[in-house]
């Protein structure tokens, strides 16, 4: 983490509105959110992280009190959730958007606001947006952002986390993502999704998300502590079908099923589903710590990434840094564009392909981490946390205005 | 002392919601405890389904609850779902027990005044609930006089509330930074039609007029989209798009648009042009004058009560003059000169009554065939809502809908799409048709 700076006055006042946040909370977004929040914390901003009570985002039940605490440097308010059940709109034209059929905005409406709300939040937000120099929404498709993103666009800077999905096509999110003060976007090719989906604002800035670079790694630690046996593929993440999950447990199954001889080890918060003829050979740790993960990263023979939906995928640069190599579904454009920058790994499009990847990590270990030494250095040139507070800093600056003194005031308490 | 605003609210795109939002905002600024509901899921406290008779009914046992009520009375929200005198009845029955159980304040919007005037016992209800209110409140003369005369409520009573006194601006850019953002170029005049693409806003007469005129240093820009999507909505817009299509000065920005961009819009624009058939009071109007933007404005509903410095249009010949002069090209404009006698033929007649409005090689509008004259006169279908003042069967209504929606909302949606696909390819075969024919009669000796 970084030190705090001491030698500047703050340059104002800033708010995060994830739709969660906490130490249980495992999320891409999520972990940017909380890095930069911290990192411009720690560069004299005042930070306010404005967010709700929920920790799960299947239930989004409220699991941490309602009110204001402190993480550091960072100021967190909660709110409480207003969960529609059982959310019979949101389901019915859920399935209409995810089938690709044209939704009437009405529809588009109604799918929004029928399911996750956070009315405190936004009232919140309404009374106090004068205070701040900027709010930063993260990502796009949740209620938090689309609702707290429009409330003062003026000073709103939006990581929207694209991904090439049908709710991005929706003509919902035309007024968050046109109308903000600026984007912040995490890789290339998700830049160039939302240029061809939306009019993405001339305040738009190529950021990256900082990732911590760990002082040390003790890989057998890791190996010790959990009692795993022979080389092992590793992938850490939400267990869901959206990212790749079933997918990767039918892909593996196959690859077992070829003979390859590697063991799967996986972590993540919850209870995943592993088919019953892999249970030898898929090892679930459940939720690590940060320490655990980095040598987890360091003692894999390669990680796995079988996610479509990446907007940048710190873990694949989790990876790299800990010097393992990298196998990447290459339907995820970013993942594929980190891949072919870094040339630290490789990307598969069909089972048969991660089957000769995970069986060329198998046989040519040596080969496969030699393969991976540039991805530590590309990791280092673009996402080093600083370099990427640096730009996100310099793009705050240009794009929001300082609040006067006097307009700070007032406002209402929580 | 907590309030309570009854309204559509946030995230919902609509003229109501973004006008109470700000209202909210400005009112809890000065320290009100103030609270909203809203009759759909939204960033209100609370929600309710309004629109019938039982929303009105638990809207009683809600409002008991608070102090003093604000009710953003129109129409579509109070009575939207009624389908019988009965019901209407019933729901002012309901708001007048309300508006005696707590100090109510009805802000009145785009009420229609005609069943008042139709039916003497709407007209007593509505009065009865006009008199209980504490506070009646409208945004125009115009608004105040026809209240009055349709409901027999004392007009002395009625208050006139300033439309844009809560109204603050969504961006602080310069002109020049607007026209950036907006990808405009600085050097050209940029008139601007804003809003929801409905034939009331008579968008299609700006361009119209628009595409009369050699302004080469000019532009309009019509930006907006249908609010909901219904067929004839969405013919409408078909029509914009064919009439921006004739000209690279004309611009049809279908998109939703949020705050933010409406108001960098305002500023980019030169004047804003808002010829409507017919409203009640406009928001736009309040917005344009926070950015001391120019307005050319029909002179329908209230708008000529909404202060100075609009150009008020009566016809489409004014609004012609009024961009002309907007566009810097006014001592351009053809002053329509009497027939002198020359011309005889229906063909040449034809001819220059086309040639002296300039419609010549333009469309005037999207005419709908005989075919799609029928299409068009289908309803959207919408699921079927339980409707009677008896409670068993609303009940019993419900629960057939609860077994049986999830068989018939794909059928309603389907048959909707159906009508939309069928209309558009009609369309299309039309116009190749035409085009074939008219091929035809040039390949004709």
């Amino acid at each position: 983490m970084v030190e705090a700076r001491s030698d500047v006055t703050s340059p104002g006042t800033i708010a995060f509105i994830p739709p969660r946040y906490g130490p249980e909370v495992v999320g891409g977004a999520e972990a940017v959110v909380s890095e930069t929040a911290h990192g411009l914390a720690a560069r004299g901003w005042n930070v306010e992280v404005l967010t709700t009570c929920a920790s799960d985002h299947y239930t989004w039940a409220n699991h941490y009190p309602a009110g204001l605490s402190s993480d550091g440097l960072v100021s967190v308010h909660r709110f409480p959730t207003v969960v529609n059940k059982p959310a019979r709109d949101r389901d019915r034209i859920g399935g209409m958007i995810l089938a690709g059929q044209d939704v009437p905005i009405q529809d588009q409406q109604l799918w929004m606001n029928d399911g996750l709300r956070v009315p405190d939040l936004w009232h919140y937000l309404l009374d106090n947006s004068h205070r701040y120099r900027a709010i930063v929404v993260a990502p796009y498709m949740f209620w938090t952002s689309f609702c707290c993103g429009q409330v003062d666009a003026a000073k709103t800077v939006v990581m929207p986390c694209l991904h090439d999905e049908p709710t991005a096509y929706l003509d919902l999110f035309q007024p968050l993502i046109n109308g903000a003060a600026g984007t912040w976007f995490l890789a290339g090719p998700e830049r160039d999704l939302a240029r061809r989906i939306f009019h993405v604002p001339t305040n738009n800035a190529l950021v990256g998300a900082g990732v911590d670079v760990p002082k040390s790694y003790e890989p057998s630690r890791f190996i010790e502590e959990f009692g795993i046996e022979g080389p092992f593929a590793f992938f850490a993440g939400r267990r869901e079908w959206g990212k790749g999950w079933t997918d990767l447990m039918n892909a593996f199954g196959f690859a077992v099923s070829q003979g390859v001889d590697l063991r799967l080890v996986t972590a993540g918060v919850g209870d995943p589903t592993i088919p019953s003829h892999l249970a030898d050979r898929v090892i679930d740790v459940g939720f690590i710590t940060e320490e655990q993960r980095n040598n987890a990263m360091a003692a894999a023979s390669v990680y796995i990434q079988p996610s479509e939906m990446e907007s940048f995928s710190r873990t694949v640069m989790e990876a790299w840094l800990a010097g393992t190599p990298v196998i990447a579904n290459a339907a995820s454009d970013v993942v594929s564009w980190h891949v072919e920058r870094s040339q630290a790994g490789v990307t598969y499009r069909t089972n048969t392909e991660l089957v000769e990847s995970l069986r060329f990590v198998a046989s040519q270990p040596d080969v496969a981490a030699e393969l991976a030494i540039p991805g530590r250095q590309y990791v280092l040139d673009n996402y080093a946390p600083e370099r990427v507070l640096d730009a996100m800093e310099q793009s705050l600056l240009e794009w929001t205005v300082p609040v006067p003194a006097e307009a700070t005031a007032g406002g209402r308490a929580q | 002392m907590t309030t309570l605003m009854i309204t559509p609210y946030a995230p919902y795109r609509d003229g109501i919601a973004a006008y109470a939002i700000q209202e909210v905002r400005r009112r809890r600024a000065s320290g009100e405890d103030l609270e909203v509901l809203s009759p759909l899921p939204s960033a209100a406290h609370l929600h309710l389904r309004l629109g019938g008779v039982a929303g009105m009914i638990k809207l009683t046992s809600i409002a008991r609850k608070y102090d003093r009520l604000v009710i953003q009375f129109f129409p579509e929200m109070i009575f939207g779902r009624t389908k019988t005198g009965a019901e209407r009845l019933a729901i002012w029955t309901s708001l007048l027990g309300i508006v005696k159980m707590v100090p109510t304040e009805l802000r009145i919007h785009e009420v229609q005044y005609q069943p008042m005037r139709d039916h003497q016992s709407e007209q007593t209800a509505a009065r009865r609930v006009l008199e209980a209110a504490a506070e009646v409140t409208v945004h125009t003369e115009q608004e105040r006089a026809e209240l009055s005369e349709a409901s027999g409520f004392s007009k002395d009573r009625i208050e006139l509330l300033d439309h844009g006194s809560s109204f603050a601006a969504h961006v602080t850019l310069s002109k020049e930074e607007a026209r950036n953002r907006l990808g405009l170029p600085s050097d050209e005049i940029v008139l601007l039609c804003i809003g929801f693409l409905q034939a009331h806003k008579g968008f299609d007469r700006a361009m119209q007029a628009f595409l009369r005129l050699d302004a080469p240093n000019a532009s309009l820009h019509v930006v907006g989209d249908v609010r909901v999507y219904h067929p004839d909505l969405e013919a409408h817009a078909r029509t914009l798009a064919s009439l921006a299509d004739t000209s690279e000065r004309v611009h049809l920005h279908r998109r939703f648009v949020g705050d933010a961009e409406f108001d960098t819009w305002l500023q980019a624009a030169d004047t804003v042009v808002l010829p409507y058939r017919e409203i009640w009071s406009s928001g736009v109007v309040e917005r344009a004058k926070l950015f001391d933007t120019p307005i050319i404005a029909a002179a329908v509903g209230g708008l000529g009560d909404q202060g100075e410095g609009i150009t008020l249009v009566a016809d489409d010949g004014e609004l012609l003059v009024a961009i002309a002069e907007a566009c810097g090209v006014g001592d351009r404009v053809e002053i329509a000169s009497s027939w002198d006698g020359t011309l005889s033929s229906q063909q040449a007649i034809q001819a220059e009554i086309r040639r002296r409005a300039r419609t010549d090689d333009r469309p005037i509008e999207a005419e709908p065939s005989g075919t799609q004259d029928k299409l068009s006169e289908l309803e959207v279908l919408d699921m079927p809502h339980p409707i009677s003042l008896k409670p068993w069967i609303n009940q019993t209504k419900s629960l057939i809908g609860r077994a049986t929606n999830w068989q018939i909302h794909p059928l309603v949606v389907n048959a909707n799409e159906t009508t939309t696909a069928l209309r558009d390819a009609i369309t299309l075969l039309e116009q190749r048709v035409a085009e074939l024919e008219a091929k035809l009669d040039e390949d004709e000796p």
